[in-house]
């Protein structure tokens, strides 16, 4: 079994190609820490080019049944070839070396990151986008980035994660009944998951530097309501930086909307890489 | 080490910014008892005007006259408002101007009311300004402002700061002066709508590129007290004895005003025709 290693879910849908996605967000590993190993879960046919960055790649031909297919993520422990791995949304992208950020992963057989970031660095505390964590009394956890250790803790943890997300309905009557979600949600899923075997304490931590700059609008404390955070500010790739709204980025961007990702962007990056291997 | 102030006055047809300079010395010389040097296109006018209140000045130094296309609306209150020239583009030769070694450069319209100042020439930063700033007017927080605009970096008030002659400090006028050059660039990477040229902007600009396109809480560093303000749609009622009464606008109403006083606080009284016409009553 390899030690550690970064697993990427992107199976594309109609509307997204998520596996364009996971492969700039494997560039943009790839870039920051070479030795890192990525494996991506995925529905769709890996173009050589791809997996010169995605060391390997999983496929499962299945059409996601639901908007954040968290029928097929439900595996991830049981699928995950490393010791220890990162899951990531593949619509992120890592800024930095992230030899620190495993370091302090180690301290956890699960790890789930609890607080985001503002594109200017700001930690958001607002709630918008998260009454349903609020009115229900549920742990805030994202599913952007979390870690798991392959342990007992972790299995556990899992297989209840599992029996929450195959019977979601009946939970979410359950455990959030002030204010529902509509469809199956990995975020209200873990938080479940983490009230029921009440380990939040175990699995998160408040003021952890494990965060992700979120570019949802309502979280960037504007004062005009923008739909969308793309017609506000750009993303923008410069000698191995990246800058949103001219301030560069640190940790793991979660750029949610897919006009972010442009191919000028992802050949930056191909370009970036090139630099790096022949050093 | 040679400590002082600086103070920049350009004239416009109807605001007389060196009458002000006078007016804000006498204040630096009652609070903090430092020289004050005045950097003006306007000597002539100082000494024609006020030749009897020249000696106020450590040293006048003679600014070039240009010629200022951008105008500004400058306010009364709700109901008076006037669009005037707005020269304020010498703030970046500070550093080359400055006849001290240690600087305050203060805006005229910054009223001191106490010498906490004093502190900027004991702690050991080389540039201190404010970040954070208190709006009087206690019903003003939709107006706040805290970004340069909406979606822009933080936004640093250039009303006052401190800096210490160093090479680190005449790069940093240096990019100042090249992001003044280069305006309209610079205001559409850093979204400002507005084609004037505003010092507190090309000072945040120049601030976020010295720290890496970062925001810092290192440096530059907030001077010693707060930043207290009233806009220009607040009204300026009274000073006496270091005590300034405002009548603030209200956020939906149109008729009515908030009074807000302050003692021994320094005030930048953005107010600019209200302020003129305070010093007016003064008998300046």
């Amino acid at each position: 079994m390899i030690e550690k290693g970064f697993l990427i879910y992107a199976n594309n849908t109609w509307k997204t190609n998520y596996l364009k996605q996971a492969y700039a967000l494997g560039l943009s590993i790839k870039l920051f820490n070479p030795n890192a190993h990525i494996t991506v879960v995925t529905n769709t046919e890996v173009s050589d080019r791809y997996k010169k960055v995605l060391d390997d790649v999983i496929f499962n031909k299945i059409q996601p049944r639901s908007i954040l297919n968290a029928e097929d993520r439900i595996n991830a422990f049981d699928i995950s070839p490393y010791l220890k791995t990162i899951v990531l949304d593949a619509d992120t992208l890592v800024t930095e070396n992230l030899d620190g950020w495993w370091k302090y992963l180690k301290n956890y057989m699960i790890f789930y990151s609890s607080a985001i970031r503002t594109y200017r660095g700001v930690i958001d505390r607002s709630v918008v986008y998260r009454k349903v964590f609020v009115r229900n009394q549920l742990p805030n956890l994202y599913n952007t980035i979390h870690y798991f250790e392959k342990s007992e803790e972790a299995a556990l943890f899992y297989r209840m994660q599992r029996l929450v997300i195959e019977n979601w309905k009946l939970f979410y009557d359950k455990y959030t009944p002030t204010k529902k979600q509509k469809w199956c949600s990995m975020d209200v899923s873990s938080a479940i998951t983490s009230k029921l075997l009440c380990n939040e304490d175990e699995i998160t931590a408040k003021d952890s530097f494990i965060n992700v700059v979120h570019l949802k609008p309502k979280h960037q404390g504007w004062k005009f309501d923008y739909v969308k955070s793309s017609t506000a500010v750009t993303l923008n790739f410069s000698k191995n930086n990246f800058y949103i709204g001219n301030y560069k980025q640190n940790g793991i961007i979660h750029y949610v909307e897919k006009g972010f990702l442009t191919d000028y962007l992802i050949k930056q990056l191909e370009e970036a890489n090139e630099t790096v291997l022949a050093v | 080490m040679t400590k002082g102030v600086i103070l920049f006055a350009n004239n416009n047809d109807e605001i007389d910014y060196v009458r002000q300079a006078i007016f804000c010395a006498k204040h630096i010389k009652k609070h903090l008892n430092l020289p004050v040097s005045l950097i003006t296109d306007s000597e002539k006018h100082l000494q024609t005007k006020y030749s009897h209140l020249i000696d106020i000045f450590d040293k006048v130094i003679s600014a070039e006259k240009i010629q200022v296309y951008q105008r500004k609306t400058f306010r009364d209150g709700r109901q008076v408002s006037k669009k005037l020239q707005w020269n304020n583009f010498n703030r970046s030769d500070a550093y080359n101007l400055t006849p001290y070694d240690e600087t305050i450069v203060m805006d005229t319209d910054y009223i001191v009311g106490n010498d906490l100042l004093l502190n900027c020439f004991k702690l050991n930063d080389d540039f201190m300004i404010w970040k954070d700033s208190l709006y009087i007017n206690p019903y003003g927080k939709p107006w706040e402002i805290r970004y340069v605009s909406d979606t822009s970096i933080e936004m640093y008030w250039a009303t006052v700061f401190y800096f210490k002659k160093n090479k680190k400090m005449e790069t940093f006028f240096e990019l100042l002066k090249y992001i003044k050059e280069n305006w309209n660039y610079y205001r559409w990477i850093y979204q400002i709508s507005g084609r004037n040229f505003r010092n507190d902007f090309a000072f945040s600009i120049a601030i976020h590129i010295m720290n890496g396109f970062e925001s810092s809480t290192h440096w530059p560093t907030n001077p010693p007290g707060s930043l207290y303000y009233i806009f220009d749609r607040d009204l300026v009622e009274d000073f006496k004895d270091d005590e300034f009464t405002f009548l603030c606008t209200l956020p939906n109403d149109n008729s009515n005003y908030s009074v807000a006083t302050t003692k021994d606080l320094n005030v930048h009284v953005m107010n600019k025709i209200g302020l003129e016409q305070l010093i007016e009553r003064q008998g300046i």
